[in-house]
């Protein structure tokens, strides 16, 4: 692990130059014991596929004490910190249609695909959710299958409708509100992934393993989805 | 969660406002936006203003910026187009009285948190407010002048500290060149017009943001990034901006030339702005000496 200073009031922990699920656990353990640490010095602590970026505030406490702590939490592997993994998967239900993927037709045509073969390549596939951010609630998923990997988009559109689902490069994810998007979008979930109302935590969250179940149009619209 | 910090831009000018009614230095204020606004004064009360001067009327009268001042029931504020600096805050004793999205009551208009006010909309005070006068509060007072920021300068510099990404940039060139604020400029972050700035490298692993980053994108251009940012992104960072030139920045507009000088980290901790304000005679100490 490097520890890097990112401004004055922040350092960042390095755990790999790569993206691995080894790295993200690590990752995601150094997290929790963070979160652990009650202490009003954290400003944000926010993980991502092979960092965490930590804001401090530097009336309690000093930077040196600050990295002195770090290298403790994260060198030490004890036993008691390391939860049991969740076997658990979030099912996401998932309208693929022409009339909200706004990309199937174009992905066909570039990868030679029917629409089902790209629907079996985004369906069949367990997620690792690897970071939230971007927007509230917002899940960067890997590692989408090898045929359906696709760029971003050159000009992100001005607005993609909330529940939209996107691939670009090897992530998934879905647009949990309204918002400008440059991945290609796929399909809709009739979901809510993220509610300011409720002040709750998003639907997905990082370390969650998560699937897409393609559903009917029908059944979308039951479960409270728009088609505009 | 991917929540952005949001918040008030000028902090410096926010917690001066506040500080004018001995409120609480984090107490909700109204964060006014270039201006040409009208409120009414609904039930008798003290406000401060501070940050941009929006020259603001009441019954005929002029209202001094960076002071408090006593408003009465049917009173009408009117605020002018800002002409110096472009966000100013309005306080009210103790603070308004705000609905919380996560323990806060800031508003970020990206993530669709909380909603900027529109014509009708009625602000409420803490519930005490017509009870409980705060002793010597009811006087009109101005901060003295050495404590007070001003935004008209025509260039400015913003102070950052290399990071760990310095390498795959040319440095010396992008201390060396001169920048121009263009029109693509908000709370989200700010957009530099200049010699484009090319990293040797252009795809990282995303990761978390600070608050100041300098951010450089496909094209070259430099975006320092602010309040309401995105928790996390991919883009290479020359390094980060102090905090308190963010501050100074968000009050300038397109146009205003801008310079990156860069500080080794024992010159910027002199210029570090603590983020939680125990100690207000230092605070204003740090604040005088950061202008």
């Amino acid at each position: 692990m490097i520890i890097h200073r990112a401004g004055v009031n922040a350092v960042i922990l390095y755990f790999a130059n790569s993206i691995s699920l080894r790295t993200h656990r690590q990752v995601l353990r150094c997290y929790k014991k963070l979160l652990q640490i009650k202490t009003v010095a954290w400003i944000s602590i926010i993980p991502s596929y092979t960092s965490i970026l930590i804001h401090f505030d530097p009336l309690y406490l000093h930077e040196e004490e600050l990295i002195d702590r770090l290298k403790q939490i994260c060198t030490d592997s004890s036993p008691s910190f390391s939860e049991p993994e969740s076997h658990e998967i979030k099912l996401i239900p998932a309208l693929y249609d022409t009339q909200v993927g706004w990309d199937l037709d174009r992905i066909s045509r570039q990868k030679r695909l029917t629409k089902e073969q790209i629907i079996y390549f985004h369906t069949t596939t367990i997620y690792h959710v690897y970071a939230v951010g971007f927007l509230p609630g917002f899940a960067y998923m890997a590692r989408v299958n090898a045929h359906i990997v696709l760029p971003r988009l050159k000009t992100p559109r001005p607005f993609v409708p909330a529940g939209s689902i996107g691939i670009a490069d090897q992530q998934t994810a879905v647009y949990p509100m309204r918002s400008a998007g440059g991945w290609n979008i796929i399909g809709r979930s009739p979901l809510k992934f993220f509610d300011a109302k409720k002040s709750g935590k998003p639907l997905l969250q990082v370390g969650m393993r998560v699937r897409f179940i393609a559903i009917s149009c029908e059944v979308f619209k039951q479960l409270g989805g728009s088609l505009t | 969660m991917g929540i952005g910090n949001s918040g008030a831009a000028d902090r410096i000018s926010y917690y001066l406002t506040n500080l004018l009614l001995y409120n609480a230095t984090n107490s909700a204020t109204l964060e006014i936006i270039l201006g040409l606004l009208k409120l009414k004064v609904l039930v008798d009360t003290n406000i401060a203003l501070g940050g941009a001067d929006m020259q603001v009327m009441c019954e005929g009268k002029l209202l001094s910026n960076w002071s408090r001042h006593r408003v009465y029931t049917g009173d009408v504020l009117s605020f002018a187009y800002a002409q110096e600096g472009q966000i100013a805050y309005l306080a009210i004793e103790q603070g308004f009285s705000c609905p919380r999205i996560f323990d806060s009551v800031s508003v970020n208009l990206r993530e669709g948190l909380g909603r900027a006010l529109m014509e009708g909309d009625i602000l409420c005070g803490m519930d005490s407010l017509q009870r409980q006068k705060i002793q010597g509060c009811s006087v009109t007072a101005t901060l003295r002048s050495s404590v007070i920021p001003h935004f008209k300068q025509s260039s400015i510099t913003l102070r950052y500290v290399a990071g760990y990404q310095e390498k795959y940039f040319d440095k010396q060139a992008f201390n060396n060149t001169q920048f121009v604020i263009s029109n693509r400029y908000d709370k989200m972050g700010y957009c530099f017009e200049g010699a484009p700035i090319i990293p040797a490298r252009m795809h990282f692993i995303s990761e978390g943001i600070t608050y100041g980053a300098i951010q450089v994108t496909h094209t070259g251009t430099p975006i320092v990034l602010l309040n309401e940012r995105q928790t996390i992104g991919g883009y290479p960072k020359i390094g980060t901006v102090l905090p308190i030139d963010c501050y100074r920045l968000v009050q300038y507009g397109a146009g205003t030339k801008v310079r990156f000088q860069e500080l080794s980290f024992s010159e910027a901790y002199d210029f570090l702005e603590p983020n939680s304000l125990k100690e207000i005679p230092d605070f204003l100490y740090r604040v005088s000496m950061a202008y």
